[in-house]
């Protein structure tokens, strides 16, 4: 029989009290047969011969003149207790006085009868333990029975639990155990349960989301491209003119998703970690990547407190995170005044990332929400050039990456203060060529395809 | 006929509107789905190809709410989900017809044809009446069995014509169906379109006219 834990306590639950009851008639049996309580003897006394007799034996001892043939036909009273020279007058039914010539008779006499009384004894004693036996054995199997049930009433919950959660499939994943009620330990395992079923359903519908966002990013391009080509073919007028201008189109439209799919591949290196870190001068990259949008930067008030800070990380996935954070700052900036500050800071063991600019509130609420893939304003979403939506979240997984955290803090008077801490602060500020250069080559390899033009 | 395009994304918007104009339709943008529900409202379309993602107001409020009001526009949904349970949800909000991104342009004017002839009453794919015979998908006119070359434009209203089998037309309606949003309201394009017809349908004449009403065949 399988082992199961209703078998197991059964057994424990019957085991212990037949030992229990064992133990108690162990006892019972040892006091009864030691003597709390008196042990009766035959003794003479004088001419009487006080024969003690347990209660609800009868005795009635008969002698005649020659021999000595005892019947022994026992019955009798509690004994009562006889003292030597005293002329007692045993009870009714005790004894029958017994007339003998001589002490040796009376002696032996005496002797049988403290024989019959012995075996009396062990008879009643055998008696005691063979029914207490039967009574043992009778409630252990009822308390076998008895545990069963109970335990099985006690695991009921639990074989509940068991086969609700082997319904759950990831498509029915918004069902919950449901032990509504219970405030024991088992109903504070099926809220736990439950509390990771949520947390399940949580990441594959965010899972799904994104799939689902991903293939709608990746579909609108190559839907433009055909429409493009189609309606330019299906045209009887079609010139080279307008064949050019189609082909230039959708040359355009092949660039948007090359970006998709760049920006798509750069999350997801950035959500599988660093593979090898190298020492990355971060403030030298941020003046860098400031430098090559200079045009952009036009117009915009620029204040940069770059302090030395180098960490040690991917240098390519931190070039695409500070380049997300600079365009960002220059994309969603008030349009009448816009200013950017850019501060590098080493704190303790960690290197901080502040990318600020102004523009219109943000409410607090929008604040998480940001980092999520695919979100926009909601204003972006017509026009020529939108954003993908995935910029702040691919910084967020390489700072994640790179043992750090992003955050935004909304502005009071306006705009956006984006915080970058990153861990592993690297070993002081030197100048490392090296580390310039692999970035260089980094953005040169066709892996990053350009600034990356992610709105929030 | 006049389709509403409602899609966000503006370029994708023009080309297909580009096409389907040399196909003959009158084409309107909405670019979200407020701005589509407002033009729905205001005019009459056969067809409104609507996008899924619409911003301020998402395609499918939209279609439940074009199914609830009814209204003989039908809605053809355009979406980059594709997936069976999508086509699912798609249909069941109560769109005509499912077309997920990325389509073939040819499959769909087939499917926005398809749709508009089903609006009341049902339309077979080729009218006749009075000799004249109107391919819709093959955009060709015939009477008595000789070709006739018409604009689109004449097209367009010839279609309605006969269409409404020998009911009035009235400039109005004619306007509404056969030209799109950009047009002045107070122009006479209808009536110089309507004389160019006859002249090209030749003798015996069958547009009449009827005073202070419209035109019929």
């Amino acid at each position: 029989m399988r082992p199961t834990l209703r078998f197991r306590l059964t057994l424990l639950y019957g085991g212990c009290f037949i030992v229990a009851g064992a133990g108690l008639l162990g006892i019972t049996y040892a006091l009864f047969a030691n003597g709390t309580v008196q042990r009766p003897t035959a003794f003479a006394h004088g001419v009487q011969l006080s024969i003690p007799v347990p209660a609800g034996l009868k005795a009635i001892i008969a002698s005649g003149p020659r021999k000595l043939p005892v019947h022994t036909r026992l019955s009798g009273n509690p004994a009562p207790k006889a003292r030597l020279g005293t002329r007692t007058r045993p009870p009714a039914g005790f004894i029958q006085t017994v007339r003998s010539s001589g002490q040796k008779q009376i002696n032996s006499l005496v002797k049988r009868a403290n024989l019959v009384i012995q075996e009396q004894r062990s008879q009643s004693l055998t008696s005691l333990l063979t029914e207490s036996g039967i009574a043992l054995a009778i409630m252990a199997l009822l308390s076998i029975g008895l545990g069963w049930l109970l335990a099985g009433r006690a695991l009921a919950p639990l074989r509940v639990m068991n086969s609700r959660a082997r319904q759950i499939t990831e498509d029915t994943l918004h069902e919950r155990l449901g032990l509504d009620g219970r405030q024991d330990e088992l109903g504070e395992l099926a809220a736990t349960f439950d509390a990771v079923l949520a947390r399940l359903e949580q990441a594959f519908h965010s899972q799904r989301s994104f799939v689902a966002n991903a293939s709608h990013e990746l579909r609108t391009p190559v839907t433009l491209e055909r429409a493009l080509l189609e309606v330019a073919l299906a045209d009887p007028e079609a010139s080279v003119e307008s064949l050019r201008r189609t082909c230039e189109r959708v040359l355009a439209a092949g660039s948007q998703q090359e970006r998709v799919i760049d920006a798509l591949l750069a999350l997801a290196r950035g959500q599988a970690g660093i593979e090898a870190a190298q020492p990355v001068v971060l403030d030298e990259l941020v003046r860098h990547l400031i430098d090559d949008r200079a045009p952009q930067l036009e117009g915009i008030r620029l204040r940069t407190e770059l302090a030395p800070a180098t960490v040690s990380g991917d240098p390519a996935l931190l070039e695409r995170l500070v380049s997300n954070l600079l365009d960002n700052a220059i994309v969603h900036n008030s349009p009448e005044a816009p200013w950017v500050t850019i501060e590098t800071a080493v704190t303790g063991r960690r290197v901080e990332l502040r990318v600020a600019n102004g523009g219109a509130v943000v409410p607090a609420d929008r604040v998480t929400e940001m980092f999520e893939p695919f979100r926009r304003l909601e204003a972006e979403r017509t026009g020529v050039d939108r954003g993908l939506g995935l910029g702040l979240s691919i910084v967020r997984a390489v700072a994640v990456a790179h043992g750090g955290e992003a955050e935004a803090i909304p502005l009071d008077a306006g705009g956006l203060e984006l915080v970058v801490r990153l861990g592993l602060a690297g070993p002081g500020p030197e100048r490392q060529e090296p580390s310039l250069h692999s970035v260089l080559d980094a953005s040169t390899d066709g892996v990053l395809a350009g600034p990356d033009r992610s709105h929030r | 006929m006049r389709v509403l395009i409602a899609e966000d994304h503006l370029e994708l918007a023009e080309t297909l509107a580009i096409g389907l104009r040399r196909e003959g339709m009158a084409v309107d943008l909405a670019g979200d789905g407020q701005a589509a529900l407002a033009q729905a409202h205001i005019y009459e379309y056969d067809v409104i190809v609507l996008d899924r993602d619409l911003p301020k107001l998402h395609g499918d409020k939209v279609c439940r709410t074009l199914a609830d009001e009814g209204g003989r526009a039908r809605v053809l949904m355009l979406t980059a989900s594709g997936g069976i349970e999508d086509r699912v949800a798609g249909l069941s909000l109560g769109a005509d017809d499912y077309l997920p991104k990325p389509f073939a342009f040819a499959e769909l004017v087939a499917r926005i044809r398809a749709l508009s002839r089903r609006a009341q009453p049902a339309l077979p794919p080729v009218l006749e009446r009075e000799g004249l015979e109107l391919d819709s998908a093959q955009r060709i006119v015939r009477r008595d069995g000789h070709r006739l070359e018409l604009s689109v434009k004449e097209f367009s209203v010839l279609e309605l014509l006969m269409a409404a089998r020998g009911a009035v037309v009235s400039p109005e309606q004619m306007l509404e169906r056969a030209w799109d949003d950009a047009t002045d309201p107070f122009t006479n394009v209808v009536k110089v379109t309507v004389s160019r017809l006859r002249r090209k349908l030749g003798d015996p004449p069958l547009i009449e006219t009827v005073a202070g009403v419209g035109y019929r065949l």
